[in-house]
């Protein structure tokens, strides 16, 4: 047995090297170069992911640098006190005040029909109407004194001025003037725009201001703040506490 | 014990493979060559993508972590002019619901005015409904004249009489519907 072992290595001992070179370099290919392989391909597609991430990252800043903090802030101020993030309901009676205080209408009433909670209603869900718009409508009725072409300036100028207010109908009513026949009396009825600010949940989509955007934003300048207007020439300074007219303000 | 049988075979013992076994024992030597530097150039040049994907993870990490640093001074800027995005829409939208009421009242004058103009609604399609009190059938014919004249001058379309109501002291409550042409 033994003998013919050694015979037999004897005989094919040259085999040895090449076969043990062979295997090596198999178990090396398999048990070492494919498990690294497959780890280079992992750690390149994930270098690959966080490298887009980082161009994301890197435009998100270009857009935020370019911007100026102040102006922006500025603008959303603007753009709030035209569609509040809330009811608002002084801003409401400010604004129903004031346009009536400069067309010479007099405001005998106002009644908000569904003031409902005083928080901003976010988990409320929108109606058909408000869908129409994707945002909250607060209904309210003001009745109003004054002459035909008064009551038409009342009803122009409410469309244009910040805070946002829209006359849907308006019934006339004589009764309460008849001693003056040029004086009509009617209830209008509008809606208030309001909606909670919804930031967007994708920020890697960012961009600066559009074209469309700045042109809406600088539309808006020439919306007089009316309610603002009353506010300052007419309050006195303890009507004024407690309204905050920068919600942002630190 | 002779002298030949003293002897000591020094010689190797000669080789008894065949030569199909010479054959494949060479080119065996050859493959096993190939091969181990087949993979040892394989595992040189996969060790340096190795490497050079871990820098690269390395750097696109920290990239990653310097942006998001920097971003975190400017997540009161980024809050605000995702707030101002969020807003315009609506500012459009609303600006964009808005009557024209100098224009819808100037149309309304032409057809009524009070006290027999009693009230005036506008549904969502803009559509002017107005509700009239009318002391005579006379009164009745000039505005359906007037509404006539509108329909013809283009100035309203689509004008039509939702109810009409007559009672025993000859007054007349007319709902009267048609759209204005802006």
């Amino acid at each position: 047995m033994d003998a013919n072992f050694r015979r037999l290595y004897s005989k094919y001992r040259g085999f040895t090297f090449p076969v043990v070179l062979t295997v090596f370099s198999i178990f090396l290919f398999f048990a070492v170069i494919v498990p690294v392989i497959k780890q280079t391909i992992s750690i390149y597609q994930e270098a690959k992911v966080i490298a887009d991430e980082v161009d994301i990252l890197k435009k998100r800043l270009s857009v935020l640098q370019a911007i100026d903090e102040a102006t922006v802030e500025r603008q959303l101020v603007m753009a709030t006190s035209a569609v509040p993030i809330e009811k608002s309901l002084p801003t409401i009676l400010r604004t129903i005040d004031a346009i009536g205080g400069q067309t010479q209408v007099t405001v005998t009433n106002v009644s908000i029909d569904q003031p409902g909670e005083i928080s901003t209603g976010s988990a409320k869900a929108l109606s058909d109407a408000e869908r129409r718009f994707g945002m909250h409508l607060l209904p309210f009725t003001v009745s109003l004194t004054g002459t035909y072409s008064q009551l038409k300036a009342f009803l122009l100028l409410s469309t244009q001025v910040r805070r946002f207010i829209r006359a849907t109908e308006f019934a006339v009513d004589f009764t309460g003037v008849a001693d003056s026949p040029d004086q009509i009396t009617t209830q209008v009825l509008f809606d208030a725009f309001y909606s909670p600010l919804k930031l967007a949940n994708n920020r890697d989509q960012i961009e600066p201001l559009l074209p469309h955007e700045e042109k809406t934003l600088s539309d808006l300048v020439g919306y007089p703040y009316v309610g603002e207007i009353t506010l300052s020439q007419n309050s006195s300074e303890s009507q004024i506490q407690g309204l905050r007219p920068n919600p942002f303000s630190r | 014990m002779n002298r030949e049988d003293q002897s000591i075979n020094l010689l190797r013992v000669q080789s008894v493979l065949s030569n199909v076994e010479t054959a494949f024992l060479l080119r065996l030597r050859l493959i096993s060559i190939v091969m181990t530097i087949v993979v040892l150039t394989i595992g040189a040049f996969i060790g340096t993508a190795y490497l050079a994907a871990k820098l690269r993870l390395d750097t696109v990490t920290n990239d990653k972590s310097n942006a998001l640093k920097i971003l975190s001074y400017n997540s009161k800027k980024e809050a605000l002019l995702l707030g101002l995005k969020d807003r315009i829409p609506l500012i459009d939208k609303a600006v964009e619901s808005q009557y024209p009421w100098d224009k819808i009242m100037d149309t309304v004058s032409g057809i009524v005015s009070p006290p027999q103009l009693q009230g005036l609604t506008i549904d969502t399609k803009n559509t002017l409904k107005l509700e009239v009190d009318l002391g005579s059938l006379e009164e009745m014919n000039d505005i359906v004249g007037k509404t006539k004249e509108m329909v013809k001058s283009k100035q309203i379309k689509n004008p039509r009489i939702e109810s009409l109501n007559a009672d025993k002291n000859g007054k007349i409550k007319v709902s009267v519907m048609f759209t204005p042409v802006f």
